[in-house]
């Protein structure tokens, strides 16, 4: 039983790994050129990706949290 | 405009209203023991991941704006052990409920969506046209 705990600790942070680095990278990528062209705008652009990425990170943070809660059984 | 401090300080007053509340269950009934701590623990990690995540925004902002490379990267690595520590501390070493523990990791992330929705909608409401005249 416990390489089944490994199995389904391994996909589930493998794959929300996946999809935040995918996220957090289109999110910051848009903010940073947001910024370079009006850096006026700084703090409206960062609030909205404060917003973006919360929401998220909170999935593969999570994951996390089951993984290793998964991992031990 | 400097929203995002302002943003921060509304969802640390949400969370810290959701950690009283937490307590207040705590005290009410004890028979929930397990539930209302792993809701605090969790509650209480998601508020640092939100502190860490607005610091490291604020930080990227500056060095976009500046125009220098940042030296450092996002931070998800410190975010994600930070729930991490929440989740094992919570349910390994006190033995408090992993659900009531995840519930409270994704408090402070919903509150933020939540207020940032409200501040949006608001901020429209009060400019109904944008730059280019047209209406919202």
């Amino acid at each position: 039983m416990a390489i089944y705990g490994l199995l389904a600790a391994a996909i589930v942070f493998g794959l929300g790994a996946l999809g935040a680095g995918i996220g957090n990278g289109l999110i910051f990528s848009k903010t940073v050129e947001g910024i370079s062209r009006q850096p006026e705008l700084r703090g409206a652009l960062q609030t909205t990706a404060f917003i973006g990425v919360g929401l998220v990170e909170a999935l593969p943070i999570i994951s996390l949290v089951l993984a290793f809660i998964f991992m031990a059984q | 405009m400097d929203e995002l401090p302002a943003l921060l300080k509304r969802v640390s007053r949400i969370a810290f209203f959701f950690l009283s509340m937490g307590c207040l269950g705590w005290a009410i009934w004890p028979g929930y023991k397990s539930v209302f701590g792993g809701f605090l623990i969790g509650a209480i990690g998601g508020l640092f991941i939100s502190w860490h995540l607005a610091w490291k925004v604020v930080r990227l902002g500056d060095a976009a704006a500046s125009g220098r490379k940042p030296r450092s990267g996002l931070g998800f690595l410190t975010r994600a052990c930070i729930g991490l520590l929440a989740g094992v501390v919570s349910v390994r070493m006190l033995e408090f409920n992993l659900a009531a523990t995840v519930v409270g990791l994704i408090t402070a992330p919903m509150a933020t969506l939540l207020l940032g929705i409200i501040s949006r909608r608001r901020y429209s409401d009060g400019h109904p046209t944008d730059e280019r005249g047209e209406k919202h």
